[in-house]
Formats: C-alpha cells, sequence, structure tokens
C-alpha cells in the first residue's frame, strides 16, 4: 500500500489520483474530527471541506519532514482553533459538543451521548489529547507535533484525561470501590 | 503506588497498552502487569475508557465535502500555471503580511515620532518664547537691585530711617565770617576735597560725635542720608565743609569714630583761574561803568541807545556770572569738603520669627491650595496646548492607521 507521504510527493508532481486517494483516506476521520468537536453538523462539513482546500493550496508549500497526517491534521487543529476564537469575538455560544446538544441532532448513529458529556468535561487540552489519540489514532510524537506540547505533557495529560473519564464514566457504585481500593 | 514496589508507572502502564513503549520495556511491562494486580486493574480500566470512547460515532461524511473538494481539485489540475500563480500569490501574500506587519510596526513609529513631534513643538515654541524674556528679566533684576541700591545710596521713602539735612543758610552765615580776611589774598589758592570711610560699632555715639567735632570746627553739613535696611548695617553718608584750615584736624578728629576703611584727599590749585577770573570781573566792570558814562554823556539817537543799554545788560550779565564763579571758586578754597561714609560694623540678629503652629498649619493650607490649584491650571494649560497638535495628528493619521489596520486584519485572517 501507497503511503501518504508517498501519496501527498505525487500529488506534488502533478498527480491528482494522488490526491484523491488521500481524501479518500482522510474524508472520514476529518469529517469525524470536527463532527466531534463542533456542534453544528453544516460548519463541520465546511472546516473539513476548508482543511483539504488548504493542504490543495498549499501543496508547494509541503515539505516531507513530518507525516502527512500529522500535516493534515496540524491544520485541522489550527482551523478549529479559528472557528473557536471566531465564535469567542462574535460573542455567541460556541458550538462545541460541550454545549448542551438538541438531543434529535444526536440520534442514530451518534450514539455514546455519554461519553461525549463526560468527555465536554474535560479540560480542554487533556480533551484535545485524548481525540486525538481515541479518534484519530495520533501517536505520542505526532500529538505533541500537532499541540505543539512536550511529549511527556501529552503523555501525563492523556494518563490525566483518561481516569478522570474513567470515573465520569463508570457507575456511583464502581466509583465507591474505587475509592476504597 | 510507589516506584519502589512498582517497577512500573501507571502512565508506562497505559504507553504500553498505547505501544508507545521501546521494545524491552513493553516486555518487562507486560511480565509486570501479568503479575500485579493493581496495574492490571488500571489497564482494564485503561482498556474500558478506550471501548467506552468507541461507542462515540459520528454520521458519515456528506457528498458533498468530495464535490467541492474535487471540483477544487480539478480546478487545481487544469491550472497548474494558475496554481503556481496561487503559489505565488501565496507567498506574495505571506510576504505582505509580513511587509505589512513591518509596514505597520514602521507607521506606528512614525506616527509616533510624529506625536511626539507635534507635543514638542508647542513646547519648544514656548521656550523660545520664554528665553529672551528671561534674559531681559534677569537684566531687569539686575537693574531693579541696582536701582534699589542706588535707592539705598540716596533718601527714599524705602529707607525706614533717612534724613536730608541742608543747612546752606547757616554756611553763608558762619562764611562771611571768615571770608574777609582772604579777599584778595595772592598767596596760593587750593580747593582741598577728602572722602573718608569709617566704620563704627557704635554708630548712633559716632553720629553724635561727628557733629560735635563740625560744631567744635565750624563746619557744616551740606548733605546727610542715613539708611537703615532691615538686616543689615546702619550707613550714614553725608557731606560736610569745613573751614579749609580746619580740614586736617577735623579728618584726625573724625578718624577716631571708628575704624578707617579708606581715605582719599585731593588738592586742586585754583590760583590761576581765580587771578583770571578776577581780571576779567575786573574789566567786565569797567566796561559797564564806561557805558554807563557813554549813556549817561554822550546824546544820540533812539536806535544808539537802546544798543548801548542792551550792551550794559549783557556786560552786567557776564559780570554776575563771573561774581558767582569767584565766589564758588573762593567758596571751594575756604571751605573743604569732607564725603564721609560712616557704617555700622554689622551683627547679625538671631531672628526668631519661627512661626507659630496654628500659622504654620494656616499656611500649609494655603500653599496646599495655591499648588492644587496651579496643578490644575498647568494640567489645563497642557491639555489645551497639546490638543491642536494632537487633534492634527489624530486628523493627519485616523485614516491611514484605520487602513493599515484594516489591511492588516484581514490579512492575519486569511493567514489564520
Amino acid at each position: 500500500m501507497t503511503t501518504d507521504e508517498e501519496l501527498i510527493l505525487a500529488f506534488q508532481s502533478g498527480s491528482g489520483e494522488a490526491f484523491e486517494e488521500l481524501f479518500r483516506r482522510y474524508r472520514e476521520p476529518i469529517y469525524g474530527f470536527f463532527r466531534r468537536r463542533l456542534q453544528d453538523p453544516a460548519r463541520a462539513e465546511e472546516l473539513a471541506q476548508e482543511t483539504f482546500l488548504a493542504v490543495l493550496r498549499g501543496i508547494h508549500r509541503y515539505e516531507p519532514r513530518a507525516l502527512f497526517r500529522t500535516y493534515l491534521y496540524g491544520i485541522a487543529v489550527k482551523l478549529t482553533a479559528s472557528e473557536r476564537r471566531k465564535a469567542w469575538r462574535q460573542g455567541s455560544e460556541t458550538k462545541e459538543v460541550k454545549e448542551p446538544v438538541d438531543p434529535q441532532s444526536q440520534a442514530g448513529p451518534e450514539a455514546g451521548i455519554a461519553v461525549r458529556d463526560a468527555v465536554a468535561r474535560l479540560e480542554t487540552m487533556d480533551r484535545e489529547v485524548l481525540l486525538l489519540r481515541e479518534f484519530e489514532q495520533l501517536s505520542y510524537e505526532e500529538i505533541a507535533a500537532v499541540l505543539r506540547l512536550p511529549l511527556n505533557t501529552v503523555r501525563s495529560r492523556l494518563f490525566r484525561a483518561r481516569m478522570a473519564l474513567r470515573d465520569l464514566l463508570s457507575a456511583p457504585s464502581e466509583r465507591a470501590e474505587r475509592a476504597q481500593i | 503506588m510507589s516506584p519502589t514496589t512498582h517497577p512500573l508507572q501507571p502512565e508506562e502502564v497505559m504507553a504500553y497498552l498505547d505501544g508507545e513503549l521501546q521494545p524491552e520495556r513493553a516486555a518487562a511491562a507486560a511480565a509486570h502487569i501479568e503479575q500485579c494486580a493493581e496495574c492490571r486493574a488500571i489497564a482494564a480500566g485503561l482498556r474500558g475508557v478506550s471501548r467506552q470512547m468507541t461507542e462515540w460515532q459520528v454520521a458519515p461524511a456528506p457528498e458533498r465535502i468530495e464535490e467541492g473538494v474535487l471540483a477544487a481539485l480539478k480546478q487545481h489540475a487544469q491550472e497548474p500555471a494558475k496554481g503556481s500563480a496561487a503559489l505565488s500569490r501565496e507567498k506574495s501574500n505571506w510576504w505582505r503580511a509580513l511587509r505589512m506587519r513591518h509596514l505597520a510596526w514602521g507607521f506606528s513609529a512614525v506616527a509616533a515620532m510624529l506625536f511626539v513631534f507635534a507635543l514638542s513643538i508647542p513646547t519648544l515654541h514656548r521656550s523660545r518664547m520664554a528665553n529672551p524674556p528671561t534674559s531681559t528679566q534677569t537684566e531687569s533684576r539686575d537693574e531693579v537691585s541696582q536701582s534699589s541700591r542706588r535707592q539705598g545710596d540716596s533718601p527714599s521713602p524705602n529707607t525706614t530711617a533717612a534724613e536730608k539735612e541742608m543747612s546752606a543758610g547757616t554756611a553763608n552765615r558762619e562764611r562771611k565770617k571768615i571770608l574777609p580776611s582772604q579777599g584778595t589774598s595772592t598767596s596760593p589758592m587750593i580747593a582741598r576735597t577728602a572722602a573718608l570711610s569709617i566704620e563704627t560699632r557704635e554708630f548712633d555715639n559716632a553720629r553724635a560725635a561727628m557733629e560735635k567735632i563740625l560744631h567744635d570746627h565750624q563746619g557744616y553739613v551740606a548733605q546727610l542720608t542715613v539708611t537703615t535696611p532691615p538686616g543689615a548695617a546702619r550707613l550714614l553718608t553725608v557731606t560736610l565743609q569745613v573751614p579749609a584750615g580746619q580740614l586736617n584736624a577735623v579728618l584726625a578728629a573724625l578718624k577716631t569714630l571708628g575704624k578707617v576703611q579708606s581715605e582719599n584727599q585731593t588738592a586742586e590749585e585754583v590760583t590761576r583761574q581765580y587771578v583770571d577770573l578776577t581780571a576779567r570781573l575786573h574789566n567786565a566792570r569797567e566796561t559797564e561803568a564806561r557805558l554807563i558814562n557813554v549813556l549817561r554823556e554822550r546824546t544820540g539817537k533812539v536806535a544808539d541807545v537802546l544798543e548801548v543799554e542792551q550792551e550794559i545788560a549783557r556786560v552786567r550779565g557776564e559780570i554776575e556770572q563771573m561774581d558767582a564763579q569767584r565766589k564758588n571758586m573762593e567758596s571751594s578754597v575756604q571751605f573743604s569738603s569732607i564725603n564721609l561714609r560712616l557704617s555700622e560694623e554689622y551683627k547679625a540678629v538671631l531672628d526668631d520669627a519661627t512661626p507659630s503652629t496654628a500659622v504654620r498649619l494656616r499656611n500649609a493650607v494655603v500653599e496646599g491650595f495655591l499648588v492644587a490649584y496651579e496643578l490644575v491650571i498647568g494640567v489645563l494649560v497642557v491639555v489645551l496646548s497639546a490638543s491642536p497638535s494632537l487633534l492634527l495628528c489624530v486628523a493627519v493619521l485616523f485614516w491611514p492607521v484605520r487602513f493599515a489596520f484594516r489591511k492588516l486584519r484581514g490579512i492575519l485572517a486569511r493567514a489564520a
């Protein structure tokens, strides 16, 4: 199987198919990335599209020093941050998943409301590290590169986030048992 | 769980599960977790979290994303030149952003300099305007001090105790007593003047003694001034007229009044001038007598008579002028002039003028109000003097700054 890096280099050389392949590989993960971080599905869709367009526009700038997905998620993280800033500037409620969600919009396959709500209660950076690890399947090193954090910080934050989430998701009885231990 | 009992940190358990440990460390971790119930519990918890998180699923991406991206790709493929153009545009955008940032900084710096310059213009102007008056002020202050010094020398209402005595009447009487003996003397005529500066401790006594000396030697006071400035020594400036023969005796007597600080004597021989003046006076008188005879003995036209009378009047005027000069000369010879400066030895008095606490408090309050008032006025002056420049700066810089700011914000937003 051709690696992402080979594909992006091929696209740099003018192969449109290479980019299509990359898009196919990352379409769902990138949409999921935004969908889990933003409440508005339409906005998530726009930003997912914008991420690929940014890759397209900046293809000449890409240098194969880092993994493609680090590069791709780096763009996605920046777009998310920009979106949050914009929402904060406009004074409107941020449309992140931590906000109360319309149950109808979360119906169907978007289950795991308890998980989502528990994740929303985590500290922002802990949550970001956790999501990048659990859903985007990035390695610690990649997370450190994307979020520009030291590797040890990533590890400790991830552990903290997971432990907090375990406590939040566990039943009260289990929590009591764990407290006794 | 401590490192002494557990060779594995909890975070390492997690890293092991995530496959983030080095192979050797991973093997050790696996072995430990198998044996350690606590670490197994942590691992189970972590696995449970990961498993639960998979429940959070999201809907598949809409097809529209693909449409948009592939359309952009097609456009990108069709216009590779444009792509490179886009690259260069992006680069140029980037450069432009950088340049704009530098430009904005530069612009801000220029604006700040302009602002400072504009602020300093009125100040410079003021200082330039203020400098000449400052110099004239010092000059005028000098003049004031000079005039005050002059006032100190001369009698004025400012001097607390100033006296001026003119006793010319008595002097004339005394002079008549002496004059007959020297009327047409041919001995050398010498006009003597002396200046004496004396410092005394007992100012009042010295003054009384001076008057006694003057009386004893038949002298008189031509002019006298006493000044008593506050916080300084008293000063007596007097011009004495004493008979010429008594000058040395009077000077000797005056020197006993205190410490002589300076003495000066001048003698001017006026014999020739006196003789000349006497001769011319004699001739003038003879001319007058002849003219009177002419008028008396001769007869003629009215015009001639009037002319002779005019001539007599002119000659009489000359005679009176010369007579006055001669008398003045005789006087200066008969009476010597002494300019005496009698100063008190200054003893500074401890000024126990410390005001009372109430007065000091009152003064402090008044001064405080004055300072506050001055401050308010000063602030108002600064604001009023700076406001035209500020308004000008704002008027000039508002649109460029607004334009630059908007441009910069747009570029930054695009870059983000």
